[in-house]
């Protein structure tokens, strides 16, 4: 904080730049006088919104500067005229009202422009706070965010209440047996354990079922190992220890930011023309889209492989080489070879539209662009492209991503982990006497125990980790955030729900599974698989139904 | 020192924030006078704030606001709105934003630093 000696000085500051704006708004209020005078039935509209806006002005400037009394008089003009501008019907000037306001504003502009400044410059004691009576028109700032959900505070309750004044954060309290009655829009959800993580576990999968499929939540309490197995299972966004205090719950707050931001489909739009990406980013603005701007066509493929958009909009003109070079040249990488690339230009002959098309266009969309058309273009798009994506990217049989989905997501999960820190698990899970299976009970009886453990994979762990078939009767996980010697606990429930599973016949399941570590067991996909899969090994050769997470890395 | 761009179209507004920020706060000020000012300043000093006036002629605060989403550069920066009119349905349309929160304009300049820490975490 300020000691005596800033603080004074900092007065001094104030009180001259407060004399030197006394005198600019003396002749202000005066120009506010004359304009006001200026006004006569029938009320001309551009006159009358100076007013409105001068008025506006001096509202928030000069009480700013410690003259409240100037803030309230033009805060009487501006809600005096403001209504006369919004409506729709012409509205007779009140008069005599009319004339008490000029009056006022006129002596206002008189004082000010005679008075000398009443704080006088080298007072000891800070002078700056406004006039007392200006308080109550003064509201306090406002933060704009939907309420966090606190569940199960008990006598925590005021504590948390006094956080999260402290962080202007706007709280809603409920019991556990309240939940199911919570509507309208949550940031996210705190919930106290309390020595009862199952029933937390199962409020969580309520609250997404109810209130939010991706809701971001914390449980609190979980300094027990138990805790944070059975969060991570139910998928919690995180867990965080008692008590509650301010950088806890701002750690939590910036966990559920990041959460949130992974929701929204991202369209890179390719153009180098800084006023046209304007017009487009209003056209889009708040369609739960994240648009990111690319001026330099030369960038594009940078571009796409650092946003990993899910579409692009490109511009036809453009130096120094053109859309359809760009789309040619997004289209020559294996891997964007669906991404949708949707054209926007000005010419529309025949030609370039074919032109567009053999670049490998998907769609053409002629300028000037109506915003419902691009919206819905974009929107039928991604769809499709959700779609084609699941369709290629998904194993039929257990509805886990197939092998080439799950490498790539991983290998953004990998470099996410390498730009901040955070520990990675992979996880290598292979079902025990899967060819006796085959073998004794038909491949039918094979294809359901995959596909029991595809859902089962599927309803645990949390929506920012990865499943996969890998091959075969070959699985994989890869758990954010978890060292291997967590993840070995996660996994170990899930096996132990595995093993719960009725199958026909009576046949019952069991997995083996190696666990291996980034940083420590290896840096990339390839050798954290390795390390895995030697661990893995090393579980079936010592009597399987087993889930190993130490032993030699293999990859050095 | 953490950098906060205010853009407001009143100089008189700028003036004083610039102190309330700089001197008492302890805050490193840039300021700018309109939307397309505001993006250049925006994507050149990369601010750690942003203090966005709400009524500003030609192309106001909301529209700024999605601007400045939009630019990479300011992307996940937090922004306060600043208004004289603290209206709920001028509220409910801001809340329809990502902003961080809204000040009122007038503030005090003895506390307004301190209102920024609050609605956003970042400290000087």
């Amino acid at each position: 904080m300020t000691d005596q000696t800033t603080t004074h000085a900092i007065s001094e500051k104030v009180a001259a730049l407060r004399a030197r704006f006394r005198g600019r708004l003396a002749t202000r209020m005066d120009a506010l006088g004359n304009a006001i005078d200026a006004l006569e039935s029938p009320i001309d509209p551009h006159a009358l919104e100076g007013v409105v806006d001068e008025a506006h002005r001096i509202r928030g400037t000069a009480g700013s500067y410690g003259l409240a009394s100037a803030t309230e008089l033009a805060a009487s003009v501006e809600d005096h005229f403001r209504p006369l501008l919004d409506s729709e019907v012409p509205i007779a000037l009140d008069q005599p009202l009319i004339t008490e306001l000029r009056r006022k504003v006129r002596r206002m502009a008189d004082e000010l422009g005679a008075e000398p400044d009443p704080v006088p410059a080298a007072r000891p004691e800070p002078q700056t706070q406004p006039d007392a009576e200006s308080e109550g028109e003064r509201s306090r700032s406002v933060r704009l965010q939907p309420p966090l959900l606190v569940v199960g505070a008990g006598q925590r309750t005021d504590a948390i209440s006094a956080l999260g004044e402290r962080l202007s954060l706007p709280l809603v309290f409920a019991t556990p047996a309240q939940v199911g009655t919570i509507h309208g829009p949550l940031w996210g959800a705190l919930l106290h354990v309390d020595g009862a993580p199952e029933s937390a576990a199962a409020l969580t999968r309520r609250l997404r079922a109810d209130v939010a499929p991706h809701l971001p939540i914390a449980l609190v309490g979980g300094s027990s190992e138990l805790v944070r197995d059975i969060g991570v299972h139910a998928g919690v966004t995180t867990i965080v220890q008692e008590p509650l205090n301010e950088t806890r719950l701002r750690e939590v707050l910036s966990r559920f930011e990041t959460a949130r931001r992974t929701q929204q489909p991202t369209v890179l739009l390719i153009d180098d023309d800084p006023e046209f990406a304007l017009v487009v980013s209003d056209l889009l603005a708040g369609r739960e889209l994240r648009l990111v701007h690319e001026s330099d066509p030369r960038r594009a493929l940078e571009a796409i492989a650092e946003e990993r958009p899910d579409l692009v909009l490109l511009d036809l003109k453009m130096e120094p080489i053109d859309g359809l070079e760009v789309a040619r040249r997004i289209r020559a990488l294996e891997e964007w070879r669906t991404l949708p690339i949707l054209f926007m230009t000005a010419a529309v002959s025949d030609e370039v539209r074919l032109a567009c098309y053999r670049a490998g266009a998907d769609d053409y969309i002629p300028k000037p662009v109506l915003a419902e058309e691009l919206d819905a273009r974009i929107r039928v798009r991604l769809d499709r492209q959700r779609l084609h994506r699941e369709r290629a990217d998904i194993d039929p049989l257990t509805g886990l991503a197939n092998r080439r989905a799950f490498s790539e997501r991983f290998e953004n999960l990998l470099a996410r982990a390498r730009d901040t820190g955070v520990p990675v698990s992979l996880c290598l899970i292979d079902l025990d006497h899967f060819k006796r299976l085959n073998d004794e009970y038909g491949h039918l009886a094979g294809d359901q125990a995959l596909e029991r453990l595809g859902q089962l994979m599927q309803h645990s762990a949390r929506f920012e980790d990865l499943r996969g078939r890998w091959g075969g009767e070959e699985f994989v996980l890869a758990l954010w955030g978890l060292e291997p010697t967590v993840a070995r606990r996660v996994l170990q429930r899930i096996l132990s729900e595995v093993r719960a599973c009725e199958m026909d016949a009576g046949v019952r399941l069991s997995f083996t599974a190696g666990v291996a570590g980034f940083p420590h067991d290896g840096e990339s996909l390839e050798e954290l698989l390795r390390s895995a899969d030697a661990r893995l090994y090393h579980g079936k050769e010592t009597g399987r139904g087993r889930v190993v997470s130490e032993g030699k890395a293999q990859w050095q | 020192m953490a950098v906060v761009l205010i853009i407001d179209d009143e100089e008189d507004i700028r003036t004083i924030a610039t102190l309330a920020l700089e001197d008492v706060g302890g805050f490193e000020v840039v300021t700018a006078a309109n939307c397309a000012e505001g993006l250049q300043a925006a994507a050149k000093h990369r601010p750690d704030v942003i203090l966005l006036d709400v009524m500003m002629p030609d192309v106001n605060g909301l529209v700024t606001f999605d601007r400045l989403q939009n630019l990479p550069e300011t992307r996940e920066t937090p922004i306060i709105f600043m208004t004289a009119r603290v209206q709920r349905d001028e509220v409910a349309e801001l809340q329809a934003t990502d902003a961080k929160g809204v000040i009122a304009k007038p503030f005090d300049p003895m506390t307004l630093a301190d209102e920024v820490t609050e609605l956003t975490g970042v400290r000087p």
